[in-house]
């Protein structure tokens, strides 16, 4: 079985955004400061997991980021691991994005009976670009995927679902957007594939970008910070016995039935 | 400033009556609709029958025309690949043969994510995702949204003629929606058929507690609550409050309490009066799924603890000296009456 994973990062929250906020700004920050993100993490785990029960799964892994990145997926030992550089395609557009990485996955030599991708992989902190890509593939997409394992029936994945879980099985190449999940947290890699990783290479895929102007454009940016919600925090203090009164009594005020 | 004729039209996911999730979102719209002289208004309310769900929209909305779109075979909570076969079939309806510029809004939330990706690329337009305001301009449509774990607000500008979006709701508190008069009502009856799904199977529900969504008051934990007793103790206190219980991600991750309970950017949006953090840092990223007029009462061991900032009330201290305390007199209070 051929499962393809894609990574694309996320602009770690600790660090500062640069002073100047423009388009050039954040994408550059958005470089500088990738980490996986959980759900990049979550995907990889799952494909860690399909092979760890069956030797025979091949995975393949395309980084929609910096070498830096692509470093940290090779270090988990996966099959083959490939670049999509996607420097001329600034992050704005969704569908943009899905389409040139759906052009770009076609040059892959093996196709993907699988194809896993955290759920808010390539965009702005949503989930747009995971449906957008499997439409852009010609591939059923389900959501919220929280594992994936396959028996003599083939693969069965278990989502969440409003407020239930829910079992379904494959019925052919399938695209699942990860998300977190206390059994899929990625694991640590190991000493000897992390310096077997060093030395890698990691070939380029190119994005089929069509010229012309973006079909999305980023207007004005600003900074966004909280403002105080009401005034300043009142402070509830004393022992704990005290303390916890007084906070019932609060809490009480807005509890009950509506 | 002449604006080429514009429909708004608004995506609708079948809802039980008493529910009533969607009241913001088309309060919102109506908002919008005022604001764009000259747009068409149209709400589209997916259902397996008419009479279900009462068409309805604030007394300002003027000229709204809802659209129970009926597909008999539909259940609540329906999958997001069966929802866009439902609105692709509905909007084709409304749409064939109409040059208009037309901007489509859903709830905010995965599902309704994936819809917006989903049936853009359907009709050939563009998703702006999750957007907290849309702005109209002669040329194109702008929305605004946080991006970089809320730390920035930006806009997306698109001269796409069919625009998707989801629309987050404004603040919690919303106008009492009125009844639509019987003229403004009508019925499209879907001829999409939904097979029955073999392949999947229901597991049964770990999550038997009240849900996040239009609760009155929410109870969040953090990953300062370490571990699952701490939960049982807020799920005491939420119990007493009448209250929902949820979590920031790292206790979601930490198998705490099931991903449909994260609050936050990637998690749940919860409009509650009162929301209670205990063990919650404060992060943008969580704040996210919290509304901007929800007061916040928290619980933290570091007097520092930016979810002060944004507090109204605060506690500085041990969850372990505090909880039982006050689930204790929480309880009491509820029994006494
Ligand atoms: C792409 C992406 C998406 C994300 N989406 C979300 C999201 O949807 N929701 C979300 O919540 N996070 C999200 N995050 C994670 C976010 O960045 C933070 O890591 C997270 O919000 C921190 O959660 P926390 O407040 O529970 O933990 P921490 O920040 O670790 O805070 C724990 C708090 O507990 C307090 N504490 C410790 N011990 C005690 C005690 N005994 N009693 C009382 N208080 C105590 C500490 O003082 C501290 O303030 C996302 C991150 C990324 C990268």
């Amino acid at each position: 079985m051929n499962v393809l994973v894609l990574v694309s990062g996320t602009a770690d929250p600790k660090w500062p955004l640069p002073p100047r906020l423009d388009a050039e700004a954040l994408e550059a920050h958005a470089r500088r400061c990738a980490v996986l993100s959980p759900f990049d993490e979550a995907a990889l785990e799952l494909a860690l997991k399909l092979r760890d029960a069956d030797l025979s799964v091949h995975i393949t892994a395309v980084v929609a980021a910096d070498e830096g990145l692509a470093r940290q997926a090779a270090n988990l030992r996966l099959d083959a691991v490939y670049r999509f550089d996607e420097r001329r395609l600034g992050p704005w557009s969704a569908r943009a994005f899905a389409m040139a990485l759906a052009a770009a996955l076609g040059q892959l030599d093996r196709s993907a009976d699988l194809v896993l991708a955290g759920r808010e992989f390539g965009d702005l902190d949503d989930g747009s670009v995971p449906p957008l890509l499997a439409r852009a593939m010609g591939l059923p997409c389900v959501s919220l995927a929280l594992s994936v394992a396959a028996d003599a029936d083939g693969l069965w994945v278990t989502r969440q679902r409003g407020p239930f879980m829910e079992r379904q099985r494959l019925a052919g190449p399938t695209l699942l957007a990860v998300t977190n999940d206390t059994h899929n947290r990625l694991r640590h890699p190991l000493l000897k594939n992390v310096m077997a990783a060093r030395k890698l290479r990691f070939a380029p895929l190119a994005a089929a970008i069509a010229d012309g102007e973006q079909p999305i454009s980023l207007g004005a940016v600003q900074a966004y910070t909280p403002a105080p919600r009401e005034g300043a925090c009142r402070m509830l203090t004393g022992a704990p016995a005290e303390q916890a009164e007084a906070l019932a009594q609060v809490l009480a005020g807005f509890g009950g039935p509506q | 400033m002449k604006i080429d004729a514009l429909r708004i039209v608004v995506l609708l996911p079948f809802e039980p009556a008493e529910k009533r999730d969607h009241n913001a979102l088309v309060a919102s719209v109506c908002e919008l609709h005022a604001a764009v002289p000259g747009s068409a208004l149209h709400i589209v309310q997916l259902a397996p029958a008419t009479g279900l769900v009462e068409a309805r929209a604030p007394a300002s909305c003027d000229g709204a025309i809802w659209w129970n779109a009926v597909c008999p075979s539909l259940a609540a909570d329906a999958p997001a690949g069966t929802l866009a076969r439902l609105f692709r079939e509905a909007l084709a309806a409304q749409v064939t043969g109409d040059a208009q510029r037309r901007l489509v809004l859903l709830p905010r939330g995965a599902a309704g994510e994936e819809l917006a990706a989903t049936l853009a690329w359907d009709f050939n337009g563009e998703s702006l995702g999750r957007c907290q305001r849309i702005r109209v301009e002669p040329e194109s449509f702008v929305g605004q949204r946080a991006a970089f774990g809320g730390r920035v607000l930006i806009d997306l500008r698109t001269q796409a003629r069919c625009c998707f979006a989801t629309l987050q709701q404004q603040g919690s508190v919303s106008p009492v929606p009125q009844p639509l008069p019987q003229a403004s009502v009508r019925t499209i009856e879907l001829l999409t058929r939904l097979e029955p799904d073999h392949d999947t199977q229901r597991l049964e529900s770990r999550d038997a507690m009240p849900r996040l969504e239009g609760a009155s008051v929410v109870v969040g934990g953090g990953r300062g609550v370490q571990g699952v007793e701490g939960f049982e103790w807020l799920a005491r206190v939420a119990a007493s409050l009448d209250g929902a219980l949820g979590g920031s991600l790292p206790t979601v991750d930490a198998g705490w309490i099931p991903v449909s309970r994260q609050i936050g950017q990637s998690g749940k949006f919860v409009a509650p009066r009162l929301y209670f953090a205990v063990g919650i840092s404060g992060t943008l990223q969580h704040l996210a799924g919290v509304s901007a007029d929800t007061t916040i009462v928290a619980l933290n061991s570091d007097p520092e603890a930016p979810i002060f900032s944004v507090a109204k009330v605060g506690v500085v201290g041990d969850w372990r000296d505090i909880l039982p305390l006050l689930a204790e007199r929480l309880e009491e209070r509820r029994r006494r009456g």
